[in-house]
């Protein structure tokens, strides 16, 4: 039961490392798009029609 | 049996302009480029292509995108794939446009996950609402 409970610690921490990538893109995608709404706003007020 | 991981951006903004004005701007390249990248879009289901960003450190700035849905004036979406091996994203990227009394309501969601998750890819590919287990979502307001 030990070994079992041991195995599935170390399979959960993997899985957090392989996804932390996603967690740090993520973080940085969230912010990346309220600018660029900033900046298409910007556009449309220029565009002609 | 491993769950889908995914992680979810919602940006919101209601912006004053007709849908087809934000349709224009969404889908001509150089109008794209002014305000997101560099790009060589085309509004054709299928159409492989590339935005482009400045290099940095661990990043060649490179994006690689697929075009998903083109429903004009309505919706978009396309893949957005960047990064290599261990920091290696895929996602899918869908920009709806609703009309509202004041202009249209623009809503960009964006659902990332690890490229080793392969049956994440082909749900995300063919409509991600339905596949995803746990979905979690980093709700920016725009205002």
């Amino acid at each position: 039961v030990r070994d079992r409970h041991a195995g599935r610690q170390t399979h959960y921490s993997a899985r957090r490392r392989a996804l932390a990538p996603l967690v740090d893109w993520t973080s940085k995608m969230a912010g990346f798009w309220p600018n660029r709404f900033d900046r298409l706003e910007n556009l449309l007020k220029r565009m002609d029609q | 049996m491993s769950t889908p991981e995914t992680l979810s951006v919602v940006v919101e903004r209601e912006l004053p302009y007709p849908p087809a004005k934000l349709w224009r701007a969404l889908t001509q390249p150089q109008l794209i480029a002014e305000w997101l990248m560099n790009n060589d879009f085309e509004p054709t289901v299928g159409h492989r292509f590339n935005f482009r960003a400045e290099p940095q450190p661990g990043w060649n700035g490179i994006i690689d995108c697929e075009v998903l849905v083109v429903e004009p004036n309505k919706s978009l979406s396309y893949t957005w794939n960047s990064g290599e091996a261990d920091l290696a994203i895929k996602s899918v990227v869908t920009l709806s446009l609703t009309p509202t009394g004041a202009g249209t309501l623009l809503r960009m969601e964006q659902t990332g996950f690890r490229p080793d998750q392969k049956q994440n890819y082909q749900g995300a590919k063919y409509g991600w609402q339905h596949f995803f287990g746990k979905l979690e979502q980093v709700l920016a307001r725009a205002d």
